[in-house]
């Protein structure tokens, strides 16, 4: 206990009791003005730790859904391909069935035939599709058309590279089918533009065990070939769709988190601001008082 | 017997020593706001008796007073109250010193924001996955150059805030000991004056507390250790036990300090483990300079950025073909920068895994990507290179919460210090005041003891012998 008090030790006592007040205020003023309760690193180092942690994977998140929304537009594009594609191979089976008919003249056969050609050079076409302007069964020859429409084939050399990315935390997905595999299943079955020129070229020659048996057979082996291929997409885009309903929940959960470490509690900044306001008006008040009077001021 | 006149003297005596305590009040009233004063007080004590013992000395029943006489101006000041407060200011210093540096670059590192080097480091990691979508595209190629631009950018910016830091500490250091160094040869020279003074019995009170206040300031910037005064009222003073002044040869040892931030008194090692001095050079030469500093945390991350960033890239092959290019050039924070080949063309960016006619191939670009989560080794510590950098943010963050938190304590105790010393020497003007009302008085019934003397002398010489006339 201090026995004597210097009057600047009064005055003394006060402006540093009045700073530290207006401080105070200040502090609680910026976190409202700011809406955040952190705005430098020692406001709160470890919660600051955890925001910097935060942040990372949310932006780690938000590149993969930016990988994600790109991948389904790219798979869905390839499913609508192969869905023309399909379309074309139905419609050969179609021309086939009724090719294979042997009551038919050999005028209306040829006029298959020709359908037959043209429906080859649809295939190619339909294996040229491109999404903005890449094009979708290249592989990574992204600028080169892989089916060449003057020979109806696929363009030498086949480019059978994977266009990966990443959806997740080292998941990396390819999201293209390549041309190879457009062609046909393999192994024993010549590839589609063989097929179609072959059951053509026999309707020509009124070879109707090649058109009705072979021809078909070969025919649902593509089918096949597409349909799983399809499936294939299909079960992609799922995946993806999944992964981004997830992601979607985990923005929100790590936004939320974010705003717990990182922003101003309004009401209760609010609060705090209006108990430190009146901590300093008391103090100044206080202050009027202790500074005014001395002795003075009552001796005449 | 005492002479008839005795009394007017008693009665001047009180007169003047009351004007000089009046005087006295004056001058305390008057140095209320002065730096450093110390109040005075005037001491008295009764004069002399009458009559001294002698061999011829007459019988009387006793001694008869002489007056007042002033004893002493009495300087009112405690010598350990001075210590403690040394000591405290001495603390404060170094607190102060450092958690003002770290303050500002609590707020330049501009964390959690915009221009921060996390939002930077995610902004580039995230310009590799946007290109894995899209290899061959000249757009996101050129977003992977403007990424690599701006992260170098911010590596290059926040190391030039913390070599300013560095140097603004270093420009103060100069300062502080220059200031030093003119305070210690005022000391030196007040020294001098107060040997004067005291040479001829006198108590140089104003000087002295010019002095104190000088040691004061010094005890603010490094550990201070003073003698007690001699005979001629002078004192030596230690500066990080080191002599820096003199009082028996009246010399001034001049401070300096190392580019190595050592501390030399007259060119003697000194050690100084606080005050401003203390907290300046550790800034320097300790948290932000040195080995394990902030500048050289923050270059060991940028390195490992090059390297690392630069071994992925040269995995991989640029849209001509080539593969084995660097991505980064630069050793460390202040020279990382895009490769000037980079620079040039866009299609050097090795997005692709395979040599050539693979433009859509973006394997490299994944794997690039990826490097965002991949655990390294960085100054020492396994973390990913994100991690690394906000470990760097925290560590700072907690370095200028602790140095701000211990000021504010060390605050408080330099206030009760403060109270303590002006409890003893501090001018209270309530007191002064009621002082000059006492003195005030005691002078008017001094003057009234003569008036009255004169009265009596005035029967004496006026009325006397008059009888018969």
């Amino acid at each position: 206990m201090i026995g004597r008090v210097g009057s600047h030790q009064m005055v003394r006592n006060f402006l540093a009791g009045m700073d530290d007040n207006n401080v105070r205020v200040a502090e609680v003023q910026r976190q409202l003005t700011t809406g955040k309760r952190v705005n430098n690193p020692a406001d709160d180092p470890v919660g600051l730790g955890l925001a910097l942690g935060i942040r990372h994977d949310l932006d780690a998140v938000r590149a993969w859904s930016q990988n994600i929304a790109d991948s389904r537009s790219w798979l869905s594009a390839t499913d609508s391909a192969l869905g023309n594609h399909l379309e074309i191979l139905q419609r050969a089976h179609e021309l086939s069935v009724q090719g294979a008919n042997g009551s038919l003249s050999a005028e209306a056969r040829s006029m298959i035939a020709t359908e037959m050609r043209a429906l080859r050079d649809q295939v190619a076409e339909t294996g040229n599709a491109s999404l903005g302007g890449r094009y979708l069964f290249g592989g990574t020859r992204t600028d080169r058309a892989p089916f060449d429409l003057t020979v109806p084939g696929t363009v030498a050399p086949v480019d059978t590279g994977l266009l990966n990315r990443e959806v997740g935390q080292g998941q990396v997905m390819s999201v293209n089918v390549t041309a190879d595999r457009v062609l046909g299943p393999g192994g024993g079955t010549p590839d589609v533009f063989q097929t179609l020129t072959e059951i053509a070229d026999a309707l020509d020659a009124g070879d109707l065990n090649a058109v009705g048996r072979t021809g078909l057979d070969r025919l649902d082996a593509h089918m096949d070939n597409i349909n799983s291929l399809r499936g294939e997409v299909a079960a992609k885009i799922n995946r993806v769709e999944l992964t981004s309903s997830r992601f979607a929940i985990d923005d929100i959960a790590r936004q939320d988190q974010l705003a717990q470490i990182e922003d101003t509690d309004m009401a209760q900044a609010i609060m705090e601001l209006r108990t430190r306001e009146n901590v300093l008006q008391a103090s100044l008040a206080v202050g009027a008082r202790v500074i005014q009077p001395s002795l003075v001021d009552f001796l005449r | 017997m005492p002479s008839t006149f005795f009394g007017l003297s008693s009665a001047l005596s009180g007169l003047m020593a009351h004007q000089r305590a009046l005087d006295t009040t004056t001058h305390n009233i008057t140095n209320i706001n002065t730096e450093g004063y110390t109040r005075q007080r005037v001491d008295m004590r009764a004069a002399p008796s009458f009559p001294q013992p002698a061999v011829n000395t007459e019988v009387a029943p006793g001694q008869l007073g002489t007056g007042v006489q002033i004893q002493d101006f009495a300087r009112l000041r405690d010598q350990f109250v001075d210590l403690q407060f040394r000591s405290q200011t001495a603390t404060h210093g170094q607190l102060d010193a450092r958690a003002k540096s770290l303050d500002r670059l609590n707020e330049v590192v501009d964390e959690p924001g915009d221009t921060g080097l996390t939002n930077l480091l995610g902004k580039f990691w995230s310009s590799w996955q946007a290109l894995s979508l899209n290899a061959e595209s000249p757009a996101t190629r050129e977003a992977v150059r403007s990424a690599g631009v701006q992260l170098a950018q911010g590596f290059a910016d926040t190391r030039a805030q913390l070599v300013a830091s560095q140097d603004e500490a270093d420009r103060r250091i100069t300062a502080t000991v220059d200031q030093l160094n003119l305070w210690a040869g005022q000391i030196n020279e007040l020294n001098q004056a107060i040997g004067k003074v005291v040479g001829v019995g006198m108590s140089p009170n104003d000087l002295l507390d010019q002095r104190d206040l000088l040691i004061d300031r010094i005890a603010a910037t490094g550990e201070v250790a003073v003698t007690t005064p001699g005979p001629n009222g002078k004192i030596s003073l230690a500066f990080g036990g080191q002599v820096l002044v003199d009082g028996t040869s009246d010399t001034v040892n001049p401070v300096a300090v190392t580019a190595g931030g050592a501390v030399t008194v007259g060119g003697v090692p000194a050690t100084v483990a606080t005050g401003a001095l203390r907290g300046l050079i550790d800034i320097r030469d300790t948290t932000v300079g040195g080995a394990g500093g902030y500048i050289a945390a923050l270059d060991a991350l940028a390195a490992t950025v090059v390297t690392e960033v630069n071994s992925r890239h040269a995995a991989g092959f640029g849209l001509d073909g080539t593969g084995g290019r660097a991505f980064f050039t630069g050793t460390d924070a202040a020279t990382i920068a895009v490769d000037a080949a980079v620079v040039a063309s866009t299609d050097v960016i090795a997005a692709s895994a395979t040599a050539a006619g693979a433009p859509g191939n973006a394997d490299n670009a994944v794997a690039l990507s990826q490097l965002r989560f991949v655990a390294l080794t960085i100054g020492g510590q396994t973390s990913t290179i994100d991690g690394a950098w906000s470990a760097w943010v925290s560590r700072l963050g907690v370095d200028a919460d602790q140095a701000s938190r211990l000021r504010e304590v060390q605050e408080g105790v330099l206030q009760v210090a403060t109270a303590r010393r002006d409890a003893v020497s501090g001018v209270n003007m309530d007191e002064e005041v009621a002082d000059m009302v006492r003195f005030q008085k005691s002078y008017n019934a001094a003057a009234r003891m003569i008036t009255t003397l004169d009265s009596m002398l005035e029967t004496i010489v006026s009325r006397m012998g008059l009888v018969g006339r």
